[in-house]
């Protein structure tokens, strides 16, 4: 087939025949080349990053939130960053630029066309990420609720990224800047998140991680102007025909990130779910989880069952056990640590029943902060009566290491051993008299205060 | 009325004069830009196709004043240029890579799909326009750059080095297309090889360090050639080219050149 023949054979398409069902150009530019798999690399990104800690977050909606925001800022943008930057060097690359300057298209037409498909490629592949992120923790939420705000926060930071890259990239089109970039942006959001004192935190994209605060209602809105302010005003300057139009966006970012910066502390506060607690009142001690856990209760409750079945009809109790910030009030004790995920809940299950109700029988006698200073006595009276109630699943490891070790640690061992056989051969009544008097000491350091066993 | 007008164009690179004071006119048809390497033809043709801004001097191309900002989008809406290093896209087919330019040169959408595939066919691609730019020859790939030049039926095609990568035979084709082409609109070909010239255009502007050397048809270069004496080449409009250099260079004048060779050749 030759050039020539083509010419007078295929000038026009034959008569009749319509021309192939017009797409719109720029179809191409979102199906073709480097934008597609800039999305993906970033949805890849997020996936192993995320399933690398998903113990941590699984389950649980507000460490969800914060595990997909962190991570898409502290790596989803330096990503989008770079991927921008290298579709924005794209012309010298492949050396269109010559034909670009003889677009008519205005030169802001041009720099969207080649930018929004790595723009929304990059969003896409966060959406994925975030969908599955919410999917993976659906499947064994525990209580509270999805917060759908921060993603499109998360989103705009990320698009923001991409075309502030992909103007970078057309000043500095050369094939280092964008691993530079990606680099540079790494360091930079790395500092900014780990500087916990500078007020120009506030500012950074990433802003404070926390899995019981949650920000005020306008913060998202706030930052999502902010970033998208500032990415806005890079590129009118950088490609409106009108570069002061970039004044505009510049005014309102500045504005955004002055009420950031002013309110400080005050963005965040918290979380509701997190200050309300709901409660098992049929036990003795009552059992209550966090709002956040509420539908852990039932595990937890089962968990410490055996527990609070021995000590039914004990006098001096702590009222409830309590999973909330902060300190137990005077008649409370507080329930073993739930959070962080990954240790005693992961994936909505206790991991080890048996070790968290041996937590909570600690938490009873309070005296864990008292160290050495109770005394060889009390410390074998604790051990009787946790033994009692709810034993370590390590108390044989240990008890062997205790037999195999010198004469001090084979004495201590024969006093527990002792203790636990004492408080076990009790009658029942005898047994609640002693505890109800051994429970009016919880707390104390004094061993004087502990009764004899 | 001619179709682009050049006077006293100036085009520096850095301290060195591309372009020196040029004068040049180009009508209908086509139009062979010849000389040595560095001789200011791809200057001229990036200036004329509003990709370079020159120093001085005024180009009018249909009418419009390059210079005039606010007119360039007429300007290029009817132009149409092939690089001498042409990019492109190389995950776009040669569809996509085509319509795309259509985009860029604001072609109306409706009429954007039968154009490009009639722009494609004309350059000898249509069994190919759903294949990606990487998997063509270079040659392939030159016709493509064609085929997106001559996409929006431009009233001025600027063509530099258009044969380069092209084999004897698809060079013979597109000769054919530049005679085509030439009977409706302004075609400016940028080159080296003569043969090319004397086989598509209609007229020759022969180019020496930044300065018209020769104008005339290429008959009458190869005419100069017959009667040359003492000059290289191959053929009469080879060794036409080699004398008109040679006395451009040596009067250092175009028109004192052409009046020069006219002696010569009378």
């Amino acid at each position: 087939m030759t050039l020539v023949a083509e010419k007078k054979r295929e000038h026009r398409p034959p008569a009749g025949v319509p021309a192939r069902a017009s797409r719109h150009p720029l179809r191409a530019e979102f199906r073709r080349g480097f934008a597609p798999w800039a999305g993906l690399a970033l949805l890849l990104t997020l996936a192993v990053a995320l399933a690398a800690s998903s113990a941590q977050w699984q389950g649980g909606w507000a460490e969800t939130r914060e595990r997909l925001h962190t991570t898409a800022q502290l790596l989803g943008v330096p990503l989008a960053l770079a991927a921008g930057c290298w579709q924005g060097g794209r012309e010298r690359r492949r050396r269109t630029e010559e034909l670009m300057a003889t677009a008519v298209r205005g030169g802001l037409a041009r720099f969207l066309a080649a930018a929004l498909p790595v723009v929304c490629w990059v969003v896409a592949g966060y959406a994925v990420a975030a969908a599955l992120a919410m999917l993976a923790t659906g499947l064994y939420a525990t209580g509270d609720r999805p917060d759908l705000v921060a993603p499109v926060t998360d989103a705009v930071a990320l698009a923001s990224g991409a075309l502030a890259g992909h103007a970078l990239g057309r000043l500095l089109p050369w094939r280092l800047t964008a691993p530079l970039l990606a680099v540079a942006g790494y360091v930079v959001l790395g500092v900014v998140a780990y500087d916990s004192r500078g007020p120009l935190r506030h500012l950074s994209p990433i802003g404070y991680a926390s899995d019981t605060d949650v920000p005020v209602w306008w913060q998202p809105p706030a930052m999502t102007v902010w970033t998208g302010g500032l990415a806005a005003a890079v590129v009118l300057a950088y490609a409106a025909r009108r570069r002061f139009t970039a004044l505009l966006p510049l005014a309102a970012a500045t504005a955004a990130g002055a009420l950031l910066v002013q309110t400080g502390e005050g963005l965040w506060h918290t979380n509701p779910a997190a200050g309300r607690q709901v409660c098992d009142t049929s036990t003795t001690p009552q059992i209550c989880v966090n709002g956040r856990y509420e539908e852990l209760l039932p595990q937890v409750t089962d968990a410490l069952s055996g527990l609070t079945g021995r000590l039914d009809g004990v006098q001096n109790l702590p009222v409830r056990f309590t999973d909330l910030p902060g300190e137990p009030g005077p008649d409370e004790a507080h329930l073993p640590m739930i959070t962080p995920l990954g240790w005693s809940v992961v994936r909505g299950r206790l991991t080890d029943p048996q070790q968290f109700a041996w937590e909570a029988g600690q938490a009873l006698y309070g005296r864990i902060e008292c160290d050495e200073a109770v005394g060889p006595r009390v410390a074998a009276v604790d051990d009787a009566v946790v033994h009692y109630l709810a034993p370590s699943p390590a108390e044989r490891r240990f008890d062997e290491l205790a037999a195999e070790g010198d004469a001090a640690a084979r004495a201590e061992l024969r006093d527990r051993l002792d203790a636990r056989a004492r408080l076990k051969a009790m009658g029942d009544e005898e047994r609640r008299a002693w505890l109800s008097e051994y429970f009016a000491s919880a707390g104390t350091c004094d061993p004087s205060e502990v009764p004899a066993l | 009325m001619p179709t682009i007008r050049v006077t006293g164009l100036h085009v520096r690179h850095r301290k060195t004069v591309a372009l020196d004071s040029l004068d040049v006119d180009f009508g209908p048809g086509v139009h062979g830009l010849l000389g040595p390497n560095g001789a200011g033809k791809t200057s001229l043709i990036r200036v004329l196709a509003t990709v370079a801004e020159p120093a001085g001097g005024r180009v009018e191309i249909l009418g419009e004043d390059t210079g005039d900002h606010r007119r360039l989008g007429d300007v290029r809406r009817r132009l149409g240029y092939l690089p001498q290093d042409f990019g492109y896209y190389p995950g776009f087919t040669v569809r996509e890579f085509v319509a795309y330019v259509a985009w860029l040169k604001e072609m109306p959408a409706a009429a954007t799909p039968s154009a490009v595939e009639r722009a494609v066919a004309r350059v000898g691609l249509a069994d190919r326009i759903d294949a990606k730019v990487r998997t063509l020859s270079g040659g392939m790939v030159r016709r493509v750059g064609i085929a997106q030049a001559i996409v929006n039926a431009p009233q001025v095609l600027l063509f530099d080095e258009p044969t380069a990568g092209l084999d004897p035979e698809q060079r013979v084709e597109f000769r054919e297309l530049l005679r085509e082409l030439g009977t409706s609109a302004t075609v400016i070909v940028s080159t080296h090889l003569v043969e090319d010239v004397a086989a598509a255009c209609t007229e020759v502007t022969l180019v020496d360090e930044g300065r018209v050397a020769y104008r005339g048809t290429p008959q009458s270069l190869a005419a100069l050639g017959e009667t040359a004496v003492g000059v290289s080449g191959d053929n009469p409009i080879e060794r036409g080219y080699t004398a008109a250099l040679r006395a451009h260079r040596a009067h250092g004048s175009a028109a004192q050149a052409v009046r020069t060779l006219e002696g010569t050749a009378r």
